[in-house]
Order: C-alpha cells, then sequence, then structure tokens
C-alpha cells in the first residue's frame, strides 16, 4: 500500500477553521516526535484496544449469552498488573474505571469527582491521558 | 521570554461541527490573542514564519508565513474594534505599522 499524504481529517478541519477565523492561509508543519508523543500514542493504542476487548467480552456475554470471564481472567489480571507496575495505585484505578467502568448498562457515561466534588468528566481517551498528564504534574509540584 | 507553541485542543461531539468552532467567541479570542503573541515574537526573532498552535497534541502545528501576518492581524483588529476594545486595536496597528 503506498503512503498517503493526507492529512487526518480533524487536522484539516481545524486548519479551515483557524483560516476562517483570520483570513489567511495556513500551512501545516509537522513538528519532531517527542519521547513524549510516543508515549501518549502507546497509551491511546494501549486504552483503545483495552476498551474493544471489553466490549468483545460484553458482547460475548450479554447478547450471546457466551461466559468467558474465567477464561479472560488471566489476561485481564495480567494487564490491569502492568498497569500497577506502570503506574500508582490511584492512577491505575483511573484507568480501570475508564476502561471497564465509564460506561453504564444503558450507556451513559459515569463522571468521576475531584477533591473538591466536582464532577471529571472522560468523553475519550484524550481526556483520561490530559487527567492522568495534571495528577503527576499537581503531585510532582506538591513535592 | 522564550514562546511556546500552545496547543489547541478541540474534539467535536456528534453533534458539533467545525462552523460552530469558528464562531464560537472564547475560541476567536483565544486565536486572536495567540495570534498577536506569535507576530510580536516572530518580529522579534525576525522569523519568516510563525506556528500558531500544535493541533490536539498531534504532530501537526498550523504556521502562517509572514506575508500572511499582515491579513490576519486586520482580522484581528476588525475583531477588536467590533468589540470596542481600543487599546487591543491600538496594539495591533502598531505591530501592522512593524511589518
Amino acid at each position: 500500500m503506498k503512503p498517503t499524504n493526507r492529512l487526518p481529517e480533524e487536522v484539516e478541519g481545524i486548519k479551515q477553521s483557524l483560516e476562517n477565523i483570520l483570513n489567511a492561509d495556513f500551512k501545516i508543519k509537522r513538528k519532531k516526535r517527542t519521547e513524549l508523543d510516543i508515549q501518549r500514542d502507546l497509551f491511546f493504542k494501549i486504552i483503545l484496544s483495552l476498551e474493544k476487548l471489553n466490549m468483545r467480552s460484553n458482547v460475548l456475554n450479554i447478547d450471546l449469552d457466551i461466559d468467558l470471564t474465567k477464561y479472560d481472567e488471566v489476561f485481564y489480571d495480567t494487564i490491569d498488573d502492568l498497569l500497577l507496575l506502570h503506574f500508582r495505585k490511584d492512577i491505575a484505578e483511573i484507568v480501570f474505571f475508564y476502561v471497564y467502568d465509564r460506561i453504564d448498562q444503558d450507556g451513559n457515561i459515569i463522571y468521576l469527582k475531584d477533591s473538591n466534588g466536582n464532577p471529571v468528566v472522560l468523553n475519550n481517551v484524550n481526556d483520561l491521558w490530559h487527567l492522568i498528564k495534571n495528577i503527576k504534574e499537581v503531585t510532582k509540584n506538591q513535592k | 521570554m522564550l514562546r511556546q507553541v500552545p496547543i489547541f485542543r478541540i474534539t467535536l461531539d456528534n453533534t458539533a461541527t467545525y462552523q460552530d468552532v469558528e464562531r464560537n467567541p472564547y475560541i476567536r479570542e483565544v486565536v486572536m490573542n495567540e495570534l498577536i503573541c506569535a507576530v510580536k515574537d516572530g518580529l522579534k526573532k525576525k522569523k519568516r514564519d510563525i506556528s500558531l498552535f500544535i493541533i490536539n497534541d498531534s504532530e501537526y502545528m498550523v504556521s502562517l508565513d509572514k506575508k500572511q501576518w499582515k491579513p490576519s492581524l486586520e482580522s484581528a483588529l476588525t475583531h477588536y474594534e467590533n468589540l470596542e476594545e481600543y487599546h487591543k486595536c491600538f496594539e495591533i496597528k502598531n505591530i501592522i505599522d512593524s511589518l
């Protein structure tokens, strides 16, 4: 397959919006990928795969009445342990919440609450990434 | 002071469009403000183009060639004239004159 030079849709959309706001022609440049970019992409890939796996298990269980909980348990435990190995416990628990509990059976998003009782809504993996980044920043500054 | 290129972070939900992004007064304000900062920085560092935003944490950045600075500042000028923020108009007018 040939590599494509087409820009992602969101990049095109935002470029167009900015051009319309400022009545000017923008150019798109690619910045050099940093270690953080690589980490973020990997994090997105892992979380999206976990969501897919969880959804697949739910579909099998609810729609087809096939219970693979016992069979899957060892995989999930391994993944959870790897997350615990990488993140602190409180952050790993937010990831577990995001993957397993964020969406209820009716498809509604359940939100977290911060220490002041304000709702923290995680609409997507990008929100999760930034929440974790913020928690890490706050903890770093408190030290 | 070293200017850091900010991240323009937008996630559209199912009903929102990029037209909504353009019309949003808060977003327009952020864009205008950043344009002023970026052009000032570009002039100071004698740049031929300025990077305005990194898009959604991606590897892509939107940038403006020097020949586009004037028309975009003129749009910002009109924006602040409409808002009757004359101190901003004065600042932008000075930048345009120094191009």
